[in-house]
């Protein structure tokens, strides 16, 4: 029977369908309460879908960040504090619109453009991903090297920071998951006799720690104080949102392209892809002037950039199993946990399961604009809950998430060390998205290499002797070494001139 | 709190050295070039690098060592900080023998109070909440929350 209809049933059930909706409630309540990012969303939603089957947990997580994401701009436009950091790059615009009595426009512009460029995303992924998988049911343990080589380093350089400080993230993260019995030698690695690390560190709470934790700590120091807003009550949304649709269509367009292929790259996610498309808009537009006054058009790019960057970062994490952004890298992690392995095989043994993924999504971005909808109705009443009452409340739920994947207190201990680390980290403008995705691809990295190089009997030159491999290891050292080269040459230029040697 | 890169620097670097020595212990694969010691030998060094990199541009930057953000130079920053971290590791050592319900809801509610401020609607809110996680977790979820100090109410004089 075709997969297709095989899937539907399996999404149209009351359960998928419960779980989908309470989760779009859960996700537009964490994306518009300042602080509590999408990531957040998924990480502490992950306690709850663990004891779930594989499609109502995903369409559970599709479903929470989607809302999230959009959600974000709520409190952007109205208070001026994105809600996820996806929102950030139009915060100012959309409050600007506010102040001029235009909040209702602002929101339903980003709202509409968020669903159409949410179902863009989805529809390259339906299209994209069949095929690229049947590409990857070629690639042996030496592709696979590769491709996890190439996301690693995308993820170092698409990052917002420095590249040495991405590079000293991404490397906590491979060195994190050296930790436990080493997979070809079954040697404890860096265990300190403590057995509950044999197994290395348990991921669901060390994600908890990184994206929970630490967003928690970052809030309750912080010494900002808020106002509880005056809000009206926002119901005319829709009017005049069409005619702004077919004024900005190629913004639309735009945002939608641009989103969907940097949440494709590993490491890059929503929040990137709406500061990109919101620059490129500003460049192209007509009027770049009118930018940061309060107007439409950068909402419109980038409020369909971000939520298609959503939908794109399932391409290279349902086809190789490399995430393209942390959302999808915990979910990565998490199938790991459970056993399954994401990557092309997925395809071929249960073609139903990819299926209805797809439907969820496509679900998901139709949902929102209704939901998203009644959230912008009721964000007067979400927005005045006091910062401090939501705070120790999500700080509860992160540690019996992290006590409840093992039933046991040293998960509470990984969270409570890795979220610390985390929030050093990011205090000091190191990255945290390449740790995750360090955590998550190490062992695929260290498992393909050592089970290549046992049937190349040790010979390096392997990794080169497959044509797409071949082409992925030199893209790779590419990546790698163009950069470095193009430095030393700067750096020789400089010195030959002496106008520039004083500085 | 922001440190100077070169502290990183520095603690990358003594990090590096330490976890690339230990991995001297790390045997090898019978009849393979590769053993479980390449890959952290790897990552090591590349630690190693980086700290140095850090420690060559925090020099550079003539930033001082450390810069304390507003919440770190206040005592309420500071304090709330460690609120947060200590009844983390209070739940850890007590939850156990108290039980989830009295060791969560003391956290929270002090947590509560240091960031609101008003007592008796934060130990309300408190108490709510912490029964409302303990019904999902424990009631719905069948996860084992320890029941400690209750236990003989609960299961009767045990």
């Amino acid at each position: 029977m075709d997969p297709i209809l095989q899937a539907l049933p399996l999404v149209f059930s009351t359960k998928v369908m419960g779980a989908m909706f309470l989760a779009a409630l859960f996700g537009l309540l964490v994306g518009s309460i300042p602080g509590l990012t999408a990531t957040m969303a998924t990480a502490l939603l992950v306690p709850l879908t663990f004891f779930m089957e594989p499609i109502p947990a995903i369409a559970a997580m599709v479903t929470a960040t989607a809302m999230a994401i959009f959600a974000g701009d709520i409190p952007g436009a109205l208070l001026r504090v994105p809600g996820t950091p996806a929102s950030a790059a139009y915060a100012a615009e959309a409050f600007a619109m506010t102040r001029k009595g235009m909040a209702e426009r602002a929101l339903g512009t980003s709202l509409v453009c968020s669903a159409i460029g949410g179902m863009f995303g989805t529809v390259v992924l339906v299209v994209s991903a069949p095929q690229l998988a049947e590409i990857a049911l070629q690639f042996t343990q030496f592709e696979y090297f590769w491709l996890a080589c190439l996301g690693l380093t995308c993820a170092v350089f698409v990052s917002v920071s420095t590249v040495v400080k991405g590079a000293v993230s991404l490397l906590i993260g491979l060195w994190i998951a050296t930790i436990g019995i080493d997979i070809s030698a079954g040697h404890p690695r860096y265990t300190f006799g403590i057995p509950d690390l044999l197994g290395g560190v348990a991921f669901i709470p060390a994600m908890i720690g990184m994206f929970a934790v630490s967003e928690i700590l970052r809030n309750v120091v912080s010494t900002e104080k808020r106002q509880p807003p005056k809000l009206e009550n926002l119901f005319r949304v829709f009017s005049g949102v069409g005619g702004i649709l077919r004024k900005y269509w190629r913004g639309v367009v735009r945002g939608s392209v641009l989103g969907t292929g940097v949440g494709i790259l590993p490491g890059a996610g929503g929040d990137i892809a709406a500061w990109v498309s919101y620059a490129l808009s500003k460049k192209l537009s007509k009027e770049p002037e009118k930018f940061g006054t309060g107007h439409v058009e950068g909402i419109v790019d980038a409020g369909s950039a971000n939520n298609a960057a959503l939908s794109g970062a399932w391409v290279p994490a349902l086809v190789f199993g490399i995430p393209g952004d942390s959302i999808t890298a915990i979910v990565i992690g998490v199938l790991y946990v459970k056993g399954m392995n994401p990557g092309p095989t997925v395809f071929i043994h249960s073609p139903e399961l990819i299926y209805g993924v797809f439907v969820t999504f496509f679900i998901a971005n139709l949902a929102l604009i209704p939901l998203g909808f009644l959230a912008i109705a009721l964000a007067r009443y979400v927005l005045r809950i006091p910062p401090g009452i939501i705070w120790p409340v999500v700080l509860l739920f992160a540690v019996v998430g992290a006590y409840a994947i093992d039933n046991s207190l040293f998960g509470v201990v990984i969270m409570l060390i890795m979220g610390l680390l985390a929030f050093v980290m990011e205090e000091n403008g190191f990255p945290v998205a390449p740790t995750i995705l360090g955590i998550v691809l190490g062992p695929m990295l260290e498992g393909n290499f050592m089970t290549a190089m046992i049937k190349a009997d040790g010979n390096l030159l392997g990794f080169f002797e497959r044509p797409i491999a071949a082409g992925l290891g030199i893209l790779t050292l590419a990546v790698w070494l163009v950069p470095l080269a193009l430095m030393v040459l700067a750096r020789l230029r400089n010195g030959r001139d002496p106008a520039r040697q004083s500085g | 709190m922001r440190f100077n890169d070169a502290v990183f620097g520095f603690v990358l670097i003594a990090f590096a050295v330490a976890a690339g020595l230990a991995t001297r212990g790390f045997p090898q694969i019978p009849g393979q070039e590769y053993g479980s010691a390449l890959f952290p030998r790897i990552i090591t060094i590349g630690i190693g690098v980086c700290g140095l990199l850090l420690v060559l541009s925090g020099f550079r930057n003539r930033a001082p060592a450390v810069d304390l953000d507003p919440w770190a130079r206040s005592a309420k920053g500071l304090g709330t900080l460690g609120l947060a971290v200590g009844g983390l590791v209070f739940y850890i050592l007590a939850s156990e023998w108290l039980g989830f319900i009295p060791t969560a809801f003391i956290v929270v509610s002090a947590i509560m109070i240091s960031l609101r401020g008003r007592w008796l609607t934060s130990l309300a809110y408190s108490f709510a909440a912490t029964m409302v996680v303990h019904k999902v977790f424990s009631g719905l979820l069948l996860v084992p929350l320890p029941w400690g100090l209750l236990e003989p109410l609960v299961f009767g004089g045990g």
